[in-house]
C-alpha cells in the first residue's frame, strides 16, 4: 500500500509540476497592432440663399472660416496616425452653382493640403448632391498631412441664387490610428 | 501602450491563477480545511496546528470566455486574426475572468469540551472578478466603424476586487450523534478594493439624413469606488525608498548624491502587516453550516461561507462619468472668417465637458462579500473496523463513499456554480483520496483529485481541479490547486 501512496503523491506532485503550455509562441506579442478605424464628423455648415447675397454684396463673393485642431497638435496622435481618409457630402438647392473647398493648413496658414469642387446648381427643385473622398495612406502624403494644425473651409456661389433655397456641406473623418 | 495593455489584459484573463474552494476539500472529516468551507462539519480530530504560512495555500483561475491558446497559439495564423476573432467569439455580458487566492497565515483549533470544537485563524484573501465587456475590447481593438446602428452596452462591464486580510474564530458543536453544527465570525480588514458594477448606457456610430457620421453616448453612468490605493501607493513607495539611502557619485557631473534604497525584507513585512491588520476599512462576515446524518450511511451537509460586507471609509477615491453627447462635427458660421479658429474648438471641448461629465468624490461604500453556498450528500460504504482485536478500542470508518456536490456563488454579473459528483477512498487509515467530476457554466469535462495522508501527527494535503488540463494548461478555461501542511491530532 505504501507504494501505491507513493506512486499517488509522485502522480499528483508530478502532474503539477509537468504542467505545462504547449504549441504557444508568446514572441507573438510582437506582432499584435490595434488599428481602431475612428470615423467622427468633422465639421458642417449650412448657408441660405440671403447668406448668399451677403457673401457676393459683402464679402467679396465667397465665404470663408476656419477651425483650429488641436487634435493635430498633439504629437502621440500624430505618432499614431497612420492613415486618414475624408468624405465630403454636399447637397444643393440653391440656383446657383458652387465651388466648395475644405484645406488644411499649418500653423502658419499655409496649405498642405486642399480639396476644392464644384457642385451644380439646383435645377427645378431638385437637389444637386455631390460626394467626394480623398485617401491619405502613403507616407509621403501622411507626414504632409501632419502638418496641418487648422481646417479652412470655402464657399464661394457662382451667381445669385433666385429660388431660396440652401447649402449644406458636411465632412466626415476616418482615422486610422497604430497603438 | 494600449498593445501592452490589451496584451497583459489578455494574459491576465487568460493565465490567471487563482484560489477558490476546491470541490474536493469540503466535507473531509480528516481534515482541518473543511471547516472554513462548513462549520458545521462532521469533524474526527481534536486538535489542530496548522504550520504558519503552510497550512493553506490556494491557487485557482478561470476565465470563461478565453485561453491562452486562442490568442497564442503558434499554428501561423495571424495572431491579429486570432486576437480579432477571440474578442468576437465572447459572449455579449457573460464571459469574465476570475483571479483568487488565497494564503493562510495562522490556523490553529482545540476541542474545548466533548461537543465543541474552537477554531481560529487569519488569512490573506485576494479576489478579483472581472466581466470582459465584449464591445470595449472590440471598440479598443477595431474602433467604431463596425458599430454602425448597433447600439453597443456598457453594462457589462463589472469589476469586483478586494485584497482583505481576515481574521476568523468558529465554534462546531456536535448537538447529538447525527447533527453537527457551526458557525464562524470572520472580521475583514480592506487593504486594497476596487468596485464597479452598476454601469450603464450605450454607444454607437451611425448617420444623419445629410450622411454626416453621429458617434452617439446615450445614459453613460459608469461609477468606479476605490478603497486604499493611494495608502498603497505610499506603502509601496515606503518600501522601495524606505531603507538606508547609499551615497553615489554622478559619473558626469561628479556630484555626490544621495541614492534611497528599499527597506529590508523585515521592515517590509512589518509596514505590510501593519496595513493589513490596520487598513481603516473593517468589515463583519460569519460563515455557517450543519452536518446531519440521515441514517448510517447518508450525510447531508449545507452550509454557506462570507455572508459579510466591508464597509470602506478610509482613502477613499471614487471615480463617476456621466451624461450624454453626441459629436456630429464642429458647425461653423462664418461670422468671422479666418480669425476664430480657437473659438470653435474651445467650443466644442466646452459643449463636450457640459454634456459628458466626470468627478471625483470621497464617500464612503460598502463592498458586500462574494458569498458562497454549498451542499453535499455522501453516501459512505464498507465500514471497516479496526484493530480487530477486542483488547483495545476500535476504529471505525468507511472505506469508501461516493455522492454529489453543489457550490455557488455570488458574482456581481450572475451566480457562478458549480456541480460535482464525487469518490472517496481510504486508500489506509491515514490516507484519503477523492475523486470529483464536475460541471459549471464553463467547462463540462473538469476532473478534481485530493490527496491527503498523516504521517503521525503532521498531515500533507494536496488537491487540484481540472487535473485534464494540466498536460496543457494553454487550453485550459480554469484550474485550481491547493495544498497544505498541518499537525492534526486525534482521539486514538
Amino acid at each position: 500500500m505504501r507504494n501505491l501512496l507513493s506512486i499517488g503523491f509522485c502522480l499528483i506532485l508530478s502532474v503539477c509540476m509537468s504542467s505545462c503550455v504547449k504549441d504557444i509562441d508568446f514572441n507573438q506579442m510582437d506582432d499584435i497592432t490595434l488599428n481602431p478605424n475612428m470615423d467622427l464628423a468633422l465639421v458642417k455648415y449650412r448657408i441660405n440663399s440671403q447668406q448668399v447675397m451677403e457673401a457676393i454684396m459683402n464679402k467679396n463673393g465667397k465665404l470663408i472660416d476656419t477651425v483650429n485642431l488641436e487634435a493635430l497638435e498633439e504629437k502621440d496622435f500624430r505618432d499614431k496616425l497612420e492613415e486618414a481618409r475624408f468624405e465630403i457630402n454636399v447637397f444643393n438647392s440653391l440656383s446657383c452653382n458652387v465651388n466648395y473647398a475644405l484645406r488644411f493648413v499649418d500653423a502658419k496658414n499655409r496649405e498642405v493640403l486642399g480639396f476644392t469642387h464644384k457642385v451644380a446648381g439646383a435645377n427645378q427643385n431638385l437637389v444637386e448632391s455631390d460626394q467626394n473622398i480623398w485617401n491619405i495612406s502613403n507616407y509621403d502624403s501622411l507626414q504632409v498631412f501632419k502638418r496641418a494644425r487648422k481646417v479652412v473651409v470655402e464657399f464661394v456661389p457662382q451667381g445669385y441664387d433666385t429660388i431660396g433655397g440652401e447649402f449644406y456641406f458636411g465632412s466626415n473623418a476616418s482615422l486610422s490610428l497604430g497603438l | 501602450m494600449m498593445k501592452h495593455l490589451l496584451c497583459w489584459l489578455i494574459l491576465l484573463i487568460t493565465a490567471s491563477i487563482s484560489a477558490q474552494n476546491l470541490t474536493s476539500l469540503y466535507d473531509i472529516e480528516q481534515l482541518p480545511q473543511t471547516l472554513l468551507s462548513n462549520p458545521g462539519a462532521s469533524i474526527k480530530f481534536n486538535k489542530h496546528i496548522g504550520v504558519p504560512f503552510l497550512s493553506g495555500f490556494r491557487l485557482s483561475g478561470v476565465s470563461s470566455g478565453l485561453t491562452l491558446y486562442d490568442i497564442f497559439s503558434d499554428d501561423g495564423e495571424d495572431i491579429n486574426d486570432k486576437l480579432r476573432d477571440a474578442i468576437a467569439n465572447l459572449s455579449e455580458d457573460k464571459d469574465y475572468f476570475l483571479l483568487k487566492s488565497s494564503l493562510d497565515i495562522f490556523n490553529a483549533g482545540i476541542k474545548i469540551n466533548k461537543t465543541d470544537y474552537l477554531s481560529f485563524g487569519m488569512y490573506q484573501d485576494n479576489d478579483l472578478f472581472f466581466n470582459i465587456p465584449r464591445d470595449v475590447l472590440y471598440l479598443g481593438q477595431a474602433g467604431n466603424v463596425g458599430v454602425y446602428n448597433e447600439p453597443k452596452s456598457i453594462n457589462p462591464f463589472k469589476i469586483a476586487g478586494d485584497l482583505t486580510t481576515v481574521f476568523h474564530i468558529g465554534l462546531n458543536r456536535a448537538v447529538n450523534k447525527r447533527l453537527n453544527v457551526g458557525v464562524r465570525f470572520k472580521v475583514y480588514s480592506s487593504i486594497l478594493n476596487i468596485k464597479s458594477v452598476y454601469n450603464s448606457g450605450s454607444f454607437y456610430t451611425t448617420r444623419d439624413s445629410y450622411n454626416n457620421v453621429q458617434n452617439i453616448y446615450q445614459d453613460i453612468n459608469v461609477l468606479i469606488r476605490t478603497a486604499g490605493f493611494e495608502g498603497f501607493e505610499d506603502t509601496w513607495q515606503a518600501i522601495k525608498r524606505g531603507g538606508d539611502s547609499i551615497i553615489s557619485i554622478d559619473p558626469d557631473t561628479g556630484e555626490i548624491e544621495e541614492v534611497p534604497q528599499p527597506m529590508s525584507v523585515s521592515e517590509a513585512s512589518l509596514l505590510f502587516l501593519d496595513r493589513a491588520f490596520f487598513s481603516g476599512n473593517y468589515g463583519l462576515g460569519i460563515d455557517a453550516g450543519f452536518s446531519y446524518l440521515l441514517n448510517d450511511n447518508l450525510r447531508a451537509n449545507f452550509s454557506f461561507e462570507d455572508l459579510g460586507a466591508v464597509y470602506l471609509k478610509s482613502d477613499i477615491t471614487n471615480y463617476r462619468y456621466f451624461g450624454d453627447y453626441i459629436h456630429d462635427g464642429i458647425q461653423v458660421d462664418f461670422e468671422d472668417g479666418v480669425n476664430n479658429s480657437d473659438e470653435y474648438w474651445d467650443s466644442f471641448i466646452l459643449n463636450l465637458e457640459d454634456s459628458f461629465n466626470d468627478e471625483e468624490t470621497y464617500e464612503s461604500y460598502v463592498s458586500w462579500r462574494p458569498t458562497q453556498i454549498n451542499f453535499s450528500l455522501k453516501y459512505s460504504f464498507s465500514e471497516v473496523v479496526s484493530p480487530c482485536d477486542y483488547r483495545v478500542s476500535t476504529q471505525r470508518y468507511y472505506k469508501y463513499a461516493a455522492g454529489i456536490q453543489f457550490h455557488g456563488i455570488n458574482r456581481p454579473s450572475n451566480f457562478l456554480y458549480r456541480i460535482s459528483g464525487f469518490f472517496e477512498s481510504r486508500l489506509t487509515k491515514n490516507t484519503l483520496a477523492k475523486v470529483t467530476y464536475s460541471l459549471n457554466n464553463y467547462s463540462y469535462d473538469n476532473l478534481g483529485l485530493l490527496l491527503s495522508t498523516n504521517f503521525k501527527k503532521f498531515n500533507f494535503y494536496i488537491a487540484t481541479d481540472n487535473i485534464l488540463s494540466y498536460a496543457d494548461l494553454a487550453r485550459a478555461n480554469n484550474f485550481s490547486v491547493q495544498l497544505g501542511a498541518q499537525f492534526v491530532f486525534h482521539d486514538n
